[in-house]
């Protein structure tokens, strides 16, 4: 285990946090969507780091495969999304979450 | 073992066919081709999965790989035992009933070959998850489900609180998925797999250490978003509410126990009570997710949104039965994921019924509406009853095998807790039955008439399984028996999967 493998790490927990932060504070949808996008990316960076740095001198290939898997997973989710907003805007005329909340309890 | 891919398959090949299916049915003007579509498929996928119980029965764990080189710590790979299985039946024979009462009850809304499509997607989804024998198989077919499900909450797309909802609910599920996958990275960094049951072994006699807790944190949070576990409920109400019925019936009734699945994988798989105490946590989260669901149960005008606040009670009677630890605890756990879904479900198909002829959600507008509607109004009362808990329906059989459970294992404050709550919410169930039963109509309330004949039957079906289940339930009883075992007996789930 190399000096590298903690770099990451320590990248990806900043990544995930961003993306927290993102989602907590955000106003606008479109921002929301993309923390989330966010979030994801730290798990992935994860993954690929744990399958190159774990076990110098050998990649495995199974968790490289598990990150294109929940990329393109997760692009059919951010699609979803989109499709959300867009109809939010056709009814409320504005991407503010914070208008967006006239269902109450 | 060939036959595991049946179910899904046959789903998934359903789901895909439907919109070629009712377009070419539309062609030559011929009505519900879709539904009736969707309806055959629930059915055969449900007979593929009855033909595994036998395999089931002499093996114990069921394995499938793809090609015979592949083993399991490298491939992704099917593995089934009981407990799984139990799951799967459940979410097949919801999806058939509501499948069946979408024929008439969405014959007003464009849209349909989606509609069906989604609808046997999800359920593949389901069935994929609790098939499941590693995590990038479980992720995947989960979001499946999740997306299928955001699509069929936001289905009646030209409202404005199906899409605020669909929104609310994708936005805190999508949430909760990333950090299932966050957490999911650092199991495979520690362990360099993600198979259940080779994080099982590598983890069998791991001492407690916080990074297992904070794995353990992650990964709960991330499933209790989709039980709906009280710090993460916000979106049930809402979706339940604005769903379709039939899709209020499936998201409370199946959907939710997705999470109940994953968390008695998370719980009792892969980790244990000795790596990760969970009692004081489940604890706390069961007595939060009761007392919070009874209460905003008690406070709603709107029936979908008040039997979904009582959603939330029930998954809190689950929890409880989760965080005991035992097996009699998780034998009640899991029969009562299967009541809860018959009983729930029924109650939407009724309340669905009742939309369906009057138009209003609103409790004030259906006061005495029970009396135009007497087959609705009598399995209504059914579930009702069934719901709070009283003999001779099934409701009570589990209920009263989770607090016995609860009483031997000592947890008496948690016993006292969920008997007050239990007693609170017949407080609403009656109130719902004396409103909408008891009192005359008025008004344009008294000119309805009885639903169609493909919303009554299922109705009639599930309150016919609820009484039956309540008078006789040792069937079920021994299934559910048999899959808390299988889930509380880890080294066997290890060795029948690591000797591939």
């Amino acid at each position: 285990m190399g000096f590298e493998l903690y770099v990451f790490i320590a990248s990806s927990a900043v990544l995930l946090a961003i993306g927290l932060y993102g989602l907590m504070v955000k106003r606008n949808m479109v921002k929301l969507v993309m923390s989330l996008e966010i979030m994801l990316s730290a798990a992935t960076l994860n993954f690929v780091n744990f399958a190159s740095h774990r076990i110098v001198g050998m990649i495995d290939p199974l968790a490289h495969v598990f990150a294109i898997i929940a990329i393109s997973v997760e692009a059919c989710v951010i699609g979803v999304a989109l499709t959300f907003i867009i109809n939010v805007y056709r009814h409320y005329k504005t991407l503010d979450i914070r208008k967006v909340k006239r269902l109450r309890w | 073992m060939l036959l595991l891919i049946y179910p899904m398959l046959i789903l998934s090949v359903f789901g895909i066919l439907t919109p070629i299916i009712s377009r070419l049915a539309e062609r030559l003007s011929l009505k519900n081709i879709g539904g009736a579509w969707a309806f055959f498929g629930f059915l055969i996928a449900l007979i593929a999965d009855i033909r595994l119980i036998n395999p089931l029965r002499r093996e114990g764990v069921l394995l499938f790989t793809i090609g015979s080189s592949a083993k399991p710590p490298i491939a992704g790979f099917l593995a089934v035992d009981w407990l799984g299985y139990f799951f799967s039946l459940l979410f097949i024979t919801l999806g058939l009933i509501s499948s069946l009462y979408s024929l008439d009850y969405m014959s007003h809304d464009n849209g349909l070959e989606e509609y069906y499509s989604l609808l046997l997607l999800m359920v593949a989804g389901m069935v994929g998850l609790a098939f499941a024998g590693d995590f990038i198989t479980f992720y995947v077919f989960w979001e499946i489900m999740s997306l299928t499900s955001y699509c069929l909450v936001g289905f009646r797309r030209h409202k404005w609180e199906a899409i605020e909802a669909g929104f609310k609910y994708l936005a805190m599920s999508a949430t909760g998925t990333t950090i299932v996958l966050f957490s999911l990275s650092l199991i495979y960094g520690i362990t360099g797999t993600l198979s259940f049951a080779h994080i099982a072994a590598s983890l069998l006699k791991a001492p407690p250490s916080p990074l297992f807790s904070m794995i353990f944190i992650l990964l709960i949070i991330g499933f209790c978003v989709k039980t709906a576990a009280v710090p993460f409920h916000f979106w049930l109400p809402d979706a339940h509410q604005v769903a379709p019925s039939s899709i209020s019936a499936m998201l409370s009734g199946v959907v939710t126990k997705t999470g109940i699945y994953a968390l008695i994988r998370t719980l009792y798989l892969i980790f244990s009570l000795s790596t990760v105490n969970f009692t004081l946590l489940f604890a706390v989260l069961s007595v939060l997710t009761m007392t919070v669901g009874n209460v905003l149960a008690l406070l709603q005008k709107d029936v979908k949104r008040l039997l979904a606040c009582s959603t939330i009670g029930h998954m809190g009677y689950i929890l409880l039965a989760l965080s005991l630890g035992t097996v009699n605890g998780l034998t009640g756990g899991i029969l009562h994921v299967f009541n809860h879904a018959i009983m729930k479900g029924l109650a939407f198909l009724c309340i669905g019924a009742i939309i369906y002829v009057t138009g209003s959600r609103n409790i004030d507008d259906l006061i005495g509406v029970g009396r135009r509607m007497p087959i609705t109004s009598i399995t209504f009362a059914i579930s009702l009853l069934s719901l709070s808990g009283v003999p001779f329906f099934n409701g009570f059989i589990s209920k009263y095998l989770i607090f016995t459970a609860a009483l031997e294992a000592k947890a008496y404050l948690l016993t006292v807790i969920g008997l007050l709550n239990s007693g609170l919410s017949v407080v609403y169930y009656l109130r719902l039955i004396q409103l909408l039963m008891l009192r005359k109509p008025s008004g344009k309330i008294a000119k309805v008439k009885e639903a169609p004949i493909f919303i009554l039957i299922p109705l009639i079906v599930m309150a016919f399984l609820c009484i039956l289940f309540g008078v006789w339930p040792e069937p079920v009883y021994k299934f559910a028996r048999e899959a808390a075992i299988a889930a509380y007996s880890k080294v066997q789930y290890i060795l029948a999967v690591t000797k591939v």
